[in-house]
Parts: structure tokens; sequence; C-alpha cells
């Protein structure tokens, strides 16, 4: 066929503007959506819509009904599993052991490449504090963070080596990172564009159906949901508070596991596909789901 | 005479190129890869705009008229409406005999007491969502989560249930 | 070279509460490959052991119905601050690991 130079040049930006679809069509395709619940972020935790957030507040309110916890009691739900993360009963688990080897891997690597605890460290040699703002943005490298991500950036511009997020080494520095800010309260700071910007995204994303089974997140973790019913044989809990014990040691999988990897398990639970950590859609749900953390302190090495 | 220019794709590369592009817009029928390390749920809608699926749509809401007589056992339809990966409806509704039921949906335990018909149980299980567009239950019929069959099972199996 | 264990010691008189994390895939041997179809080859931990100051307080003889990365508890009474405490495991395969701790 014959093809003029100006024809030729509307297919070829037709071509181009086609490969760009994915991104404009998403926004354009029929979705459902879950309807939304009322969720204040600046409340953080304490802004809870399950009416559980005085049971698993702090220990006090934890021991008060300490009865439920770990019982096939129904209100046991109400307790969002805290009761271990704030009540220490002295027991080791295998989130133990992976902070201890995310902590060896650390040092070690630190002893040859100072830079890489200060990488960690966001400018200083000390890890305590740190991981309670995350996720953050990074003004340097234009992104938003997480520790996972944080974790493999540092190894990659400091040790040349490639520790990706969802990898178990990734996990259990992550893990060791987190635990250096256990019992601190988690501040993600809504206050930069944004972090804000996401926290927006993943709210949407929150009550978005996706999968053969139709399912957003808010279906089963909102008032008025599946949430506090049965489920088979499971209660599902408040995602308030909820990004606080992560990385965490699951013991239906033998392994840590990251919130991002939680997501795509969840995911394929759902009958929905889940996506690779590290993705900028569970940047954003990670976002949302640390802020309904906020306030809350980190309880990092769990077992769940 | 034509200058050379970024655009300039002979006849022969743009051609193949315009078919490709012709021939994409077109695959992708619903439907889940078999095999190989596990379910594929690419065919269905999903997060973010990463993946392709993140740009497919949700199925609409159907309301569905039953053909012909139902014609469904209500044995099979137990079996279905049980197990977890057919209609697990046990996850979210008490049934006749079943074992930890859930309890968000209506007690579907003394179903067949009721006065529903054939007709409009099956239009319920094929897509609650023709009756409330809010529903959290998924769209059995129309995202083919069960078969025409296992459907008609499935309501034999409710209606048997007094 | 085997995974770590987790020891932690809590001392209250001359009781003292023990409790160890080990690392150990517990493989039962009734599980089946899904690609392969075939059966998985049992690994787990038959022998552990737990010796104060080299005396031996406790053994236990475990089978398959322990599950991955197993916890052990357990109480020991005659026992000071400074006593080194060594716990120490065998599985099906002659593998062996073994932790120690001075309680505290």
């Amino acid at each position: 066929m014959t093809l003029t130079r100006t024809l030729r040049r509307t297919l070829a930006a037709a071509l181009l503007a086609g490969a760009g679809l994915g991104a404009a069509a998403a926004a354009e395709v029929y979705r459902e959506h879950h309807p939304r619940a009322a969720i204040d972020p600046a409340q953080g935790a304490a802004g809870d819509f399950s009416g559980t957030y005085g049971f698993w507040k702090d220990a006090a309110a934890l021991e008060r009904h300490r009865d439920w916890a770990g019982s096939t009691d129904p209100n046991a739900w109400k307790l969002n599993w805290k009761y271990p993360d704030l009540v220490d009963s002295g027991d080791v688990h295998a989130g133990h052991v992976a902070v201890d080897e995310g902590e060896r891997f650390v040092r070690r690597a630190a002893a040859r490449e100072p830079g890489f605890l200060a990488c960690l460290g966001e400018g200083r040699n000390e890890l305590k504090g740190v991981a309670a703002g995350y996720p953050k943005y990074d003004a340097k490298l234009k992104k938003l963070m997480t520790v996972e991500a944080r974790v493999e950036h540092c190894a990659k511009a400091e040790l040349w080596d490639d520790v990706r997020q969802g990898s178990p080494l990734n996990t259990k520095i992550a893990a060791y990172v987190k635990s250096q800010s256990a019992g601190l309260p988690i501040r993600v700071d809504l206050s930069a564009a944004p972090v804000m910007a996401a926290y927006r995204r993943g709210e949407q994303l929150f009550y978005t159906k996706v999968g053969q089974l139709n399912f957003a997140c808010a279906s089963c973790h909102t008032p008025g949901s599946i949430m506090g019913h049965k489920l088979r044989g499971e209660v599902p809990t408040t995602p308030f508070g909820d990004a606080a014990h992560f990385p965490t040691y699951r013991t239906p999988v033998g392994e840590v596991e990251s919130l991002h990897q939680r997501f795509g398990r969840c995911l394929n639970q759902m009958r929905a596909q889940p996506l690779k950590p590290g993705d900028p859609a569970y940047v954003d749900l990670e976002v949302f789901y640390t802020v309904l953390s906020n306030g809350y302190p980190i309880t990092v090495p769990s077992i769940r | 005479m034509s200058q050379p220019n970024a655009f300039s794709a002979s006849r022969r590369t743009l051609a193949p190129l315009l078919m490709a592009l012709a021939l994409a817009g077109c695959a992708g029928g619903p439907g889940p890869k078999p095999g190989a390390g596990g379910p594929n749920y690419a065919a269905w809608p999903c997060l973010g705009t990463s993946l392709p699926c993140g740009a497919v749509a949700t199925r609409t809401p159907q309301q569905k008229t039953l053909d012909g007589a139902l014609n469904g056992d209500p044995a099979r339809g137990q079996k279905i409406a049980e197990a977890r990966n057919k209609g697990n409806c046990l996850a979210c509704h008490v049934l006749k005999d079943g074992a930890q039921p859930g309890s968000r949906g209506p007690d579907l335990s003394r179903y067949g007491a009721g006065k529903r018909s054939d007709a409009e149980t099956y239009a319920l299980v094929h897509d609650m969502r023709a009756r409330n567009p809010d529903t959290v239950m998924p769209p059995f019929g129309t995202n083919a989560i069960l078969t025409e069959q296992e459907l008609r099972d499935v309501v034999a199996y409710l209606q048997a249930s007094k | 070279m085997a995974e770590p264990m987790k020891i932690r010691t809590q001392l209250n008189g001359d009781v003292a509460d023990i409790r160890v994390a080990m690392m150990h895939i517990m493989e039962t041997g009734q599980r089946k490959d899904p690609r392969t179809a075939e059966v998985i080859p049992a690994h787990y931990i038959q022998q552990v052991q737990a010796t104060v100051n080299g005396k031996t307080v406790l053994s236990a003889q475990w089978g398959p119905a322990v599950s991955k990365n197993p916890f052990l508890g357990f109480r020991v009474r005659g026992v000071k601050a400074g006593d080194k405490l060594v716990v120490s495991w065998e599985d099906n395969k002659g593998e062996r690991n073994s932790a120690e701790a001075v309680v505290k």
C-alpha cells in the first residue's frame, strides 16, 4: 500500500499512543467499587471504624480481655490479634531468627562498606527510629520509599548487590530495620504532598473490585462488609493497626512475609492477579494502610 | 521526492505493524491459562496499571433468565456449595448440614421452605448485582465461577433445603 | 550448615524458663510435589537434647507431627545464672545443629 508521509506520521503516533493505552484505559473501563466508609487519615489508628480500637490500643486494654486472646471466643477478633504483640510472653519464634539474620547481614555488609549503614540510616549510622517514618517520599530519588524499597536501593547503591523486594533476604533485612523501631509510634507524614497523593490513590485501590470473585479489600475490611462476621472459619479484622507488625512470620507459610507479599497472597485467595512486590499500586496501598496505623507502635518481630 | 525522516517506515515494515496492532485489539478472550505453576487470574481486572489486567473491565451485571426446566441435582449442588474452589457458599452463608458456616449472608439452611421460584433463585446466584448493585456476593454466573449446570445444581440444592 | 536457633532464658529463683525457636523444614513425607506428583521425602527432627553444664536435662523424640520451624519451651529446676545451656537436635537424615546460651 502507498502511504503519504503525513499518514505515516499519524499512524506512527497512533501506535505510540496505543502503547500507552494501558494507563489511560484503566481510568475509562467499567470498574466497580465498594461503597466508601468514613476514614479520617489525621486520626491514624485511633480512627478505627470497627469499634474495636479500645480493645487493642495498648497493653492495658489487651490485658482486660486476655481470655479472648488465641481462643475460639466469638469476640476474639476484637483484639485484632494484637495480644502477643504488646504483651510479652517471652516466647521466641522464627520472626526473631529472621531479625537476627537480617542484623548479621547488615553488620557484615556495613563492616566492609560503611556507606550501606549510612544509606539505611538516611545519613546517620543509626537505625533506631528510622522505620517509624516509612513509607515516605525521598526527594533525592524522587520516589515514594517503603523500608523494603530502601533496603533494595541501599544494597544496589552501596554494595552493588541485588536484594530484591519480595526476596527472603530483603524481607529479613527489612524486619531487622523495623525491629530497630519496635515500640515507637508509626508516623507517616501526610503533610508531604506526594505522600498525601499516594494515600488518596491507595484509598481508591482499597475500594476497587478486582478478580474473578469481584472483591475489593473493602469487601472484607469495612463496616457492613464481611469484617466482624465469620468467613468460613475466620473472622476478617479491621485494617487499622495492621501495618504495625509487618514483616511478620507466617506460620501457615513458614516464612517471614512483607506487606506486599501479604497483599499478593490475599489477592490470590480472592482469585485476582497479584502484583510484584514494589509495584506502585502496592506502594500506594501500603501508604494508605500505614496511615491507618499512625500512632500505633511498630511491633516487629511478630508471628501470625 | 520525500526526504527520509523519523517516521519513514517502508511499506513492508508498517503493514505488518498495523496487522499486529489490529489483531492485538481482538485478542484475549476471558479464561485463565491452564497449568504451569498455579492459577492465572490475568484475564480478570486487577489493581494498578503495571499489568495488562489493569485495563481489563469488570463484567457488567446480568439479569439472567432461566431457560427451560431447572434439571439440577441437589446432591451435586450441595458438594458445589460447600467446595472452596467452587461455590464456597459456606464462606458467608449457613447451609443445611454445612460445617463452619460464615455469618455475613442470610441463613440458607431452610431456603426451600420459602417462596422463591427456581427462576428467581437462578437469577440471584447467577448475578446478585441485578438485585443489589453493592452486594459483596460474587457473580457466580456472569464471572463463570460456576458452569451453567453447576448453577442449576446449586439452585436445586437450595430449593431442597427445608 | 544448619540455620541458627534462638534461645531465651528467664530465671525465677532456681527455676529457669527456657524457650527455643528452631528452624527446620519438618517435612512429613506425606506431601506430594504438585508439579511432579512425587512424594516429597520426609525430613524432620527426631532427637532433641538439652544440657545444663554438660548434664542432660531434657531428651525428646520428635516426629513428623511437629510443625515447621518448631518452638520448644520447658522449665528446669536447680539452675543458676551463668550456667551453660546447650540445645541440640538431630534429624532423620543425620543432620545436626546445636546452640548455646548462658542462663540469665
